[in-house]
């Protein structure tokens, strides 16, 4: 009998939607369990089933009609932009989470109150315990309190307020004031990137939160950003090839994009190396501009796949028949390679690109795949 | 600029064509994907005439921030979903009508071999008959990933839930069509046999 965890593993297995890793642990599942092999079958079937169902089209006139009737509906005026994105169903949630938390605030600083005083410097409560039996804490300011007024002795000393209460409060007032991120994407410059470390780790998470990225870089020059590229990736380990028909477009010059993919690098292996290419030179003009990283889209996926010439979701499969003849044994010393593309899917597959499709473990575990569209402004 | 992105800016410069050139583009994906998640191809085409209508009365309001094919989805998905919650309501007050709201005929490609578009068009039915058993949150997700083989991603952009959503709906929803398909078989084996 299969554990759950295993048949949600099949079932991913089915989405197409595991990480080189996962798919690992599901195929060793697949070849020591019958009883898996035997669902898993099951499943595919089915997914198999429901693609194989008729494609229909609609009648002609269709086109037709749509196109008449919006002769009779005007468009709508953008909406002005709502603050909250989230249905408003969840607002009286929302409004109990606060006040939940406040409460809790409240008590929790109720309960400290009670059990260590005000006297947070001394760190000495009530019941006596000295500074010198609570050495697990941690030092605080030494500073003495504030003077007291000495001429008037009617009034007690007045103590330290606590600092807890604020500082909980201040957090959460930063967590429920802070920007809602984008969803999708981050947009931004690579000098922010350079400059702001709030800018870099956001993009940092962007990228760790991933399997698959696309990154559409804006460069000033395009050679020059290859060759900078080039530098990172050396300095990273990692090879870069050319294809030729990307290298004589190079060469050519004028406004051409050129798509680089890589899938051997490790998420933050990407962050570091974009923030590298961020460092302005001192002589010239960093060539990289913008850059926005959003996850990897299916036409995107489908792109890659026609310029490599195979599907590297499919390499891995039970069958896995290579297209350029047996592929090497894993050899975890060998170069990385990454590539800059061919520039159509129409072209002779090059050595540069036999280099790239032969890279013996690829993708290694926990890598990203990364699809670099650069493109001259 | 995508095709799709320029078809959109000549159609808020008023170009109706431009729209028209649109809808060719996406209306047989969209009405495929409608009509497995409805039973009846005219509530289908009528849902996907609809959808693009809407999409029209709101293009001004697509960002852009997603593709337009997605956002497209996204309105004729949502669409189809409350249509069928409220056929739902009023075949509950009216009697079923058995044989209706069948598959057109398969393409005649595919009757070449003796016997094959009979159990093509019987696969078919049982197929879509397990479909139509399936909650719509699950036949949706179903239809999404394996006819239109979308990621999750996009699935989480079209249906506006998170991904690991998504991929739990997935996960039930193959079980659930696993044991009614199997379920069928088991009876249709008692019955022959």
């Amino acid at each position: 009998m299969l554990a759950q965890d295993q048949i949600e593993l099949l079932t991913a297995y089915v989405d197409g939607e595991l990480s080189p890793r996962q798919r690992e642990v599901a195929l060793r599942l697949v070849n020591e369990s019958s009883e898996a092999r035997r669902i898993l079958i099951e499943l595919q079937e089915n997914a198999h089933r429901i693609k194989q169902l008729p494609r229909h089209t609609l009648d002609a006139h269709f086109t037709a009609e749509v196109v008449e009737a919006v002769a009779t509906r005007p468009m709508e005026p953008v909406r002005a932009a709502r603050p909250i994105t989230f249905p408003l169903r969840w607002v009286p949630y929302a409004a109990a989470g606060v006040a939940a938390a406040v409460l809790f605030m409240v008590g929790t600083a109720g309960v400290l109150y009670l059990a260590f005083g005000y006297n947070w410097n001394g760190l000495e409560n009530d019941n006596g315990i000295a500074k010198n039996e609570r050495n697990d804490v941690a030092p605080v300011d030494p500073k003495p309190a504030p003077p007291v007024n000495e001429g008037d002795k009617s009034v007690p000393p007045r103590k330290t307020p606590n600092p807890l209460p604020g500082n909980i409060m201040a957090g959460v007032i930063e967590q429920f004031t802070a920007p809602i991120p984008p969803e999708r994407s981050v947009d931004l410059t690579f000098a922010e990137l350079h400059d702001k470390a709030q800018v870099a780790e956001r993009l940092a998470a962007e990228i760790e939160n991933n399997p698959a990225l696309h990154l559409d870089v804006s460069v000033r020059n395009n050679p020059q950003a290859i060759d900078r590229l080039k530098n990172a990736l050396k300095a990273a380990g990692v090879k870069l090839v050319v294809d030729p028909t990307s290298e004589a477009a190079l060469k050519k010059g004028g406004k051409v994009e050129f798509l680089v993919y890589a899938e051997n690098l490790k998420a933050d292996e990407v962050t570091k190396l974009l923030k590298e290419l961020a460092v302005a030179g001192k002589k010239t003009t960093n060539p990289y501009h913008k850059v926005k990283v959003s996850p990897l889209a299916k036409q995107e996926r489908e792109r890659v796949v026609a310029l490599l010439g195979e599907d590297p979701d499919k390499r891995n499969e039970f069958t896995d028949k290579g297209i350029i003849g047996p592929r090497p044994k894993a050899n975890p010393k060998a170069d990385r390679v990454v590539i800059v593309l061919p520039q159509t899917t129409d072209a002779k597959r090059s050595e540069e690109l036999k280099q790239f499709l032969l890279q013996p473990a690829r993708p290694q575990p926990g890598s990203v795949r990364v699809l670099v569209r650069i493109h001259q402004e | 600029m995508s095709d799709d992105a320029k078809l959109i800016a000549d159609c808020l410069k008023g170009n109706s064509a431009a729209f028209g050139e649109l809808v060719s583009r996406h209306q047989d994906r969209l009405y495929n994907t409608v009509l497995r998640l409805l039973d009846q191809p005219e509530d289908a085409r009528d849902v996907v005439q609809e959808a693009f209508l809407h999409a029209y009365q709101s293009l001004r309001s697509f960002k852009g921030d997603a593709r337009f094919f997605t956002w497209l989805y996204r309105i004729a998905v949502n669409a189809a979903i409350s249509h069928k919650r409220k056929k739902r309501l009023v075949l509950r007050l009216a009697p079923t009508v058995d044989g209706e709201g069948g598959i057109d005929p398969l393409d005649p490609h595919e009757t070449n071999r003796p016997g094959h578009a009979l159990e093509m068009a019987e696969q078919e039915k049982r197929v879509h008959e397990a479909l139509a058993r399936l909650s719509s949150e699950h036949r949706s997700v179903l239809v999404l990933k394996d006819m239109d083989g979308m990621k999750y991603e996009e699935m989480a952009d079209v249906l506006n839930v998170p991904i690991g959503t998504i991929r739990s709906r997935l996960h039930r929803a193959r079980l659930e069509l696993r044991e009614i398909l199997l379920a069928d078989e088991a009876g249709a084996a008692e019955t022959t046999g």
